[in-house]
């Protein structure tokens, strides 16, 4: 009696093992595990904890919307360090675009060589994320450091670089600048894309290289500069680490960045409730930018596919 | 058979699963004698195995009874510090399993940062280690968050032996009335120089000095060597200006400021910025340093925490000696102070209490700890240790330990403060920040400055206090 039940239990999970759709779920397990874990959770609970008092050592307390007034009532480097977030963002992100199209374009070239450029130009960003980086960064334009020196050669005397407000977050926009090497490949891809055929008919037409770029090139690309924008900005308004590694948002908070203000609230003085408040404002300023640039996409993005 | 088998199998995997879970849910907690952060990971990986299969072992013997060893007891000890630390304290840990049989002590430590995210974790999941190495500036947090346990009885009933402790040590530890940690050490803010750049000079440089003797003293150097000095008018510094007129930063009780006239404020940054003016005291935006290489680029005499001595000698790449804190001319009491370099506590809840307090009793009395650990965490609080410790030293630890036995003689030491306030970091972070405008030059209306930064620190001190 009890094998012919264990049979039957058995041959009914191999029929369910069997199925396809199963084998599919097994495979994803581990990923879905990670989004409900990491990223679900994480995501309700603050938005939950946005609405306490939560000094993470003892239990969140209710406080509906304190965290909000005092955001935009109380504290002032709030405010500041929104602003020099936007400053961050608006001028690394055009830069950084305009340095990835350049380069993807001297790059896009036939030559031998060509892979072994790709590969040179792709390697800052390779490293990118890394605090050695970062490290090696805020190296490079020490009193003492490389770039001084450079520019001692040429006889103009050193600049303090990091301690100065007015130029210190220009070097951390140079960081992000330097690293343009995912964006540079995007680029790239699109460019050689573009059928060669156009530039053919153009140039019996008798077009120069300029006008095959602007008339050519840029609008047949512009779906994918459109996704780098969208992508550049998301990823600059939640910029965090170089200031954290290189400047710790001084000197007089020039450099404090919105992630930066977040962090320190949240683990340095033990807001954590507050820290949460500040990140769904910001998850609100980005949803408000990339809709934006959504909306504009319309006037200035060119589908081939698209029936005028 | 078979069905035994998958039984089993599904058990080791829901035990993995579980495991793996409440390791995330912990932030990483590890329980193990690794003896260095590298090999932390793999162990743990191990102790998961192991704790698999000793899991499933136990699902198989279930009907057994489960036989309970007696004596073998547990307890787990964490802290922050670099490797040279964690040696000598695994080795101090030995000695202490040796002298007590039957005991095992896990423990694991990590660098300054990863420490208090790691501990704060463990401190929300109640996982707290039973013996563990707390900061002056996180004490109150955690002590009024009912994590740390009460001190006094052990003290009391002398399970905890501090007859050899000073009181104004003890006290270091008082958070709302109970002791909730004991100072491992202690060290005091003093004044380093280099020698060699006094001697080119040409001056001597006393132990003591007042403000003007100290200002005179820079002048002359800067005229004759070119060395600057970087005094800064840090918050440390406002209070030990403070202090020498019988005041602190922060009142008693850390609901409010304990000064209430800004010109002990306007005092010390006008110091600064008139000897920016005459040029023997550096501007902020020449600063090359990192930090502990200053004397080997920026200044040729600041201020340091004393038990950093070494550290300080050895990155600047020169001898130092160290003096007293510069004083007020018009000063009623001494400014400098023992600060407990670091601390232990024991966690509110532990299941071991006793032995955690006797692993603390054991550091602080046995002196064949100091062997091993030397005074890496401060001058021994103990006197009886102190005096073993004080002829086994050299280099930048004697010196160190010189310091603290001058200044501990006659009338050098004020009453050491604790900031009571949850609230202080962030007042200690807002003068920082107001101080740096006005060293940029950017804020140069000294008076309202001060005001206003007195009136939004207390607000910020009244409400924590509520």
């Amino acid at each position: 009696m009890e094998d012919k039940k264990k049979r039957t239990w058995r041959q009914k999970t191999a029929a369910v093992l069997n199925k396809q759709w199963v084998a599919g779920y097994v495979f994803i397990f581990p990923f879905i595990i990670g989004v409900l874990v990491f990223k679900l959770a994480p995501f309700f609970t603050s938005f939950y904890l946005a609405f306490t008092d939560y000094s993470v050592l003892s239990p969140p307390k209710w406080i509906g919307l304190d965290n909000f007034r005092k955001m935009f009532l109380q504290d002032e480097k709030f405010w500041a360090s929104l602003l020099v977030t936007f400053k961050f963002a608006f001028v690394q992100v055009p830069v950084k675009l305009a340095v990835s199209l350049l380069v993807a374009l001297v790059l896009s070239r036939r030559s031998r060589a060509v892979g072994v450029y790709r590969t040179i130009f792709y390697i800052p960003s390779l490293m990118g994320g890394s605090v050695a980086v970062a490290l090696l960064w805020k190296q490079l334009f020490a009193m003492d450091g490389v770039i001084n020196v450079l520019l001692g050669w040429i006889g103009i005397p050193p600049v303090q670089w990091l301690t100065n407000p007015s130029t210190a977050l220009y070097v951390l926009i140079g960081l992000g600048v330097w690293q343009f090497g995912s964006s540079m490949l995007i680029f790239l891809a699109a460019i050689q894309n573009v059928p060669a055929t156009y530039y053919e008919a153009a140039r019996i037409d008798g077009a120069g290289g300029f006008t095959c770029f602007f008339r050519i090139t840029l609008p047949m690309i512009t779906p994918v500069l459109f996704f780098n924008l969208v992508n550049q900005l998301i990823g600059a308004l939640q910029a965090f680490n170089s200031s954290y590694l290189i400047t710790s948002g001084g000197p007089l908070n020039s450099t404090l960045y919105y992630g930066l203000h977040l962090y320190n609230r949240a683990f340095k003085y033990y807001e954590m409730g507050y820290g949460c408040a500040m990140a769904w404002f910001m998850l609100v300023i980005i949803g408000i930018f990339t809709a934006l640039v959504f909306r504009s996409s319309s006037a200035w993005v060119y589908y081939e596919s698209e029936v005028k | 058979m078979q069905k035994k088998r998958w039984g089993s199998l599904l058990a080791a995997l829901g035990i993995v699963m579980a495991v793996g879970l409440t390791a995330c849910g912990k932030g990483g907690q590890t329980s193990g004698g690794n003896g260095s952060a590298g090999t932390s990971a793999k162990e743990e990986t191990k102790e998961e195995q192991a704790a698999v299969t000793e899991a499933a072992s136990q699902e198989a013997a279930s009907e057994e009874a489960a036989d309970e060893t007696p004596a073998e007891q547990t307890i787990r000890v964490m802290w922050w510090g670099n490797q040279d630390r964690a040696d000598t304290t695994a080795e101090m840990i030995h000695l202490f399993e040796e002298k007590h049989p039957g005991v095992t002590v896990e423990f694991e430590f990590t660098d300054w940062t990863g420490y208090w995210d790691k501990l704060s974790t463990l401190a929300i999941s109640g996982n707290l280690p039973d013996v563990l190495q707390m900061d002056v500036g996180y004490l109150v947090q955690y002590a009024t968050s009912g994590l740390l346990a009460d001190l006094q009885p052990y003290i009391t009933s002398g399970a905890l032996d501090l007859s050899g402790v000073p009181q104004s040590v003890i006290d270091c530890g008082e958070v709302g009335g109970a002791i909730r940690a004991l100072p491992t050490g202690s060290s005091a803010p003093a004044l380093a120089y280099r020698p060699d750049v006094a001697e080119e000079a040409g001056v001597e440089v006393p132990m003591e000095m007042t403000r003007s003797q100290y200002l005179d003293l820079c002048r002359e150097v800067y005229a004759k060597t070119g060395w600057k000095t970087s005094f800064y008018p840090s918050v440390d510094f406002l209070d030990y200006s403070l202090r020498n007129y019988g005041l602190h930063f922060f009142n008693e009780d850390g609901s409010a400021l304990g000064f209430d006239d800004p010109s002990y404020i306007v005092k010390i940054w006008q110091c600064k910025l008139d000897g920016m003016e005459e040029g023997y005291n550096i501007k902020p935006e020449d600063v090359t340093s990192e930090s502990t290489d200053i004397y080997a680029k920026d200044t040729w005499i600041d201020p340091l925490w004393s038990n950093q001595l070494g550290t300080y000698e050895t990155d600047s790449g020169c001898e130092l000696k160290l003096v007293n804190l510069v004083q007020e001319d018009d000063a009623v009491e001494p400014s400098n102070y023992l600060r407990p370099t670091m601390y232990w506590s024991v966690a509110e809840g532990s299941e071991n209490t006793d032995l955690a307090v006797e692993f603390i009793n054991f550091f602080v009395n046995d002196t064949d700890v100091y062997d091993i650990v030397g005074i890496d965490r401060g001058v021994p609080v103990d006197a009886d240790t102190k005096a073993y410790i004080g002829d086994k030293l050299e280099g930048a630890a004697a010196k160190n330990n010189e310091f603290v036995a001058w200044l501990s003689e006659g009338d050098r030491l004020g009453d050491p403060i604790i900031d009571q306030s949850p609230k202080a970091a962030e007042v200690r972070d807002k003068f920082g920040e107001v101080t740096q405008k006005v060293v940029y030059r950017v804020e140069t209306d000294l008076e309202q400055a001060a005001k206003n930064f007195m009136e939004e620190a207390n607000a910020i001190l009244a409400s924590a206090a509520e």
